[in-house]
């Protein structure tokens, strides 16, 4: 428990320091938000009102206790391109993001598990091989191309599948399956990696010479004991994930927070860009406390 | 097996260990991409910019091995110079991350107490945020284009580097034979110079090479938003961009600017596993 609460302070401080860094670094570098909100047309008087309502005018770090008191406050800012509150924005990507993040998650786990397991179990045989080639073939697809490849064809040419957008169940088939794609890979491998592990450990042979089953042995002793292991690799993996939304999403036209990170960055919305930073960082501080605590479930041994 | 007594961090030249298969295949990879970009050009000297309007969007022919993209220019010549420009950011930002990484880690490693905190606390920041999220938000800050994309993924690989180079020479720090060089007179430059450097080269040669590889993917994902190289400049990921809107005509723009990125990417991938095989036997077991 100890341990957990450490890692939960020590990447809290870690995000804080992250976002005043791009805080302050935003407002240092040159590009003034104020002039790109008013437009080539507007006039220097326009552009100082701008700089005023947004509270630009004030010091670096004048604009950090604002923004801090504001934040205490569930107020993100306005975003700079349309004008709309931020948190309100974010909340609506999360509405589509959140189920496409869980129908990926959950079909990469249930691929790449048994992948994992079958490829430990048969070691170097050719399903090992194959699985195994197939797991580094699928970490190194550019998840952004494999899209792109896949509204050609399935889309634009079978017209099988809407081709972007969201709505209908069919809309998420082809973004769950480019995010699912760019993670199965990781943990077949990394499943293989710790059921290996285990496999060559004393308690298994004790196991076997008992006269325990094969599919006994897997389920009592291999999977608890490879599970420890295993969980961690898929929570990181989900708060990679979170990355990955960021390219399908926009591949994808999916209207959640990761096509809203790329869109405010390519328009330098900041206030924007803040808001997300902060719902990224948490989300995965979470994630990670979230992994340490179904460990300790998991394994007694890590609970003093 | 190298001698126990040398400590715990094994030497690579006592040992004869065996290149695995799949360490083989990824040099072969990764030693005809560079062939294919470095050595390329040579031999189809045809200038990758040079637009022609009446050429555009055709198939292959001898002219155009690979055909051509909407402007009319030679995809071949194209693919030759968006890999250099690939392996440009991969290799660029890997020698960047190395650099401020190994530094970083180093001196919280020797120096401890609140130098040390310090930088372990630099490092974790630069963690905070998921994989490619970190990517973009420091391509955001710092601008677009390709130096300061390279600045961007170098910063963002800093992280793993200074993690594997700060336990590898706290793990050489605490060996009795620094105590005993100490006891000596070695300066801490020496130490530094003479027994951590040589002991956390060969961790760093495997993470290196993985690294390449996998900035050259989220260099690809990055400039295909547009936020790295700028048009008519080619690369790959910029590549695989343009022709999106064409693929119906000619799905090879799109086609093979990816499949270049994929072979890179598992070249790269391969290579660093076995040179991690190679020279840490510890990990062998996976």
């Amino acid at each position: 428990m100890l341990h957990a609460l450490r890692t939960l302070r020590h990447s809290s401080v870690s995000l804080l320091i992250l976002f005043v860094l791009v805080f302050v670094m935003i407002r240092i570098l040159p590009g003034d938000p104020a002039r790109l909100m008013a437009g080539a047309t507007a006039s220097e008087d326009q552009i100082a009102e701008i700089r005023e309502q947004m509270g630009l005018d004030l010091p670096v770090w004048g604009q950090l206790v604002v923004y801090a008191g504001r934040l205490l406050q569930g107020d993100l800012g306005i975003s700079t391109v349309n004008s709309r509150p931020v948190h309100a924005q974010i909340i609506d990507g999360l509405g589509y993001s959140v189920p496409l993040l869980i129908c990926a998650m959950a079909l990469a786990v249930l691929l790449g598990v048994p992948a994992g397991t079958v490829g430990a179990v048969r070691r170097n045989r050719p399903s090992d091989v194959i699985i195994t080639s197939l797991a580094v073939a699928a970490t190194s697809i550019p998840a952004f191309w494999l899209g792109l490849v896949l509204i050609d064809w399935l889309a634009v040419r079978w017209r099988l599948l809407p081709t972007s957008g969201a709505g209908t169940w069919q809309h998420m088939v082809m973004p769950a399956v480019v995010l699912a794609c760019t993670q199965v890979g990781l943990i077949a491998r990394l499943t293989r990696g710790s059921v290996i592990e285990v496999l060559q450990a004393d308690y298994i042979r004790t196991a076997r010479s008992k006269g325990v089953g094969f599919a006994g042995l897997l389920f009592w002793h291999v999977a608890r004991n490879a599970a420890v292991p295993t969980v961690t690799v898929i929570g990181l993996q989900t708060g990679m994930l979170l990355g990955g939304a960021v390219v399908t999403e926009s591949v994808f036209n999916w209207p959640g927070v990761g096509r809203l990170l790329i869109q405010a960055v390519l328009y330098r919305d900041y206030p924007m860009i803040q808001g997300l930073i902060l719902l990224f960082g948490i989300t995965f501080v979470l994630i990670n406390l979230t992994v340490d605590l179904v460990n300790m479930m998991i394994d007694p041994r890590l609970r003093t | 097996m190298s001698d126990p007594a040398i400590g715990a961090i094994p030497r690579p030249r006592a040992r004869r260990i065996p290149w695995s298969a799949s360490g083989a295949i990824g040099a072969v990879l990764v030693g005809a991409i560079l062939l294919f970009v470095v050595a390329g050009p040579l031999i189809w000297q045809v200038d990758p910019n040079a637009q022609s309007l009446i050429k555009a969007l055709q198939s292959a022919s001898p002219q155009h091995p690979l055909g051509t993209d909407d402007q009319g220019r030679d995809q071949l010549a194209r693919l030759m110079a968006g890999g250099r420009v690939s392996l440009g950011i991969g290799i660029g930002s890997m020698l960047i991350g190395l650099a401020l990484g190994s530094a970083l880690g180093l001196v919280a490693a020797v120096k401890r107490g609140w130098i040390e905190a310090i930088c372990l606390r630099l490092i974790d920041a630069l963690l905070a945020l998921p994989g490619i999220v970190q990517a973009v938000i420091l391509a955001a800050v710092i601008g677009r284009g390709v130096g300061p994309l390279i600045l961007a993924l170098g910063i963002y690989s800093t992280p793993i580097f200074a993690r594997v180079t700060y336990t590898a020479a706290r793990q050489v720090m605490t060996q009795d034979y620094i105590s005993a060089v100490q006891l000596f007179g070695a300066s801490t430059l020496r130490i530094v110079l003479r027994h951590v450097l040589p002991n956390i080269v060969t961790p760093l040669m495997a993470i290196g090479t993985l690294r390449i590889g996998s900035n050259i993917l989220t260099g690809a994902a990055l400039n295909f938003f547009g936020l790295g190289v700028q048009p008519p400049g080619a690369e790959w990921g910029l590549m695989i961009a343009d022709g999106r809107a064409f693929s119906w005509d000619q799905p090879m723009l799109l086609i093979l600017p990816g499949i270049a990125l994929f072979l890179t990417g598992v070249g790269f991938n391969l290579l660093g596993d076995g040179l991690r095989d190679w020279l840490d036997p510890h990990s062998r077991a996976r």
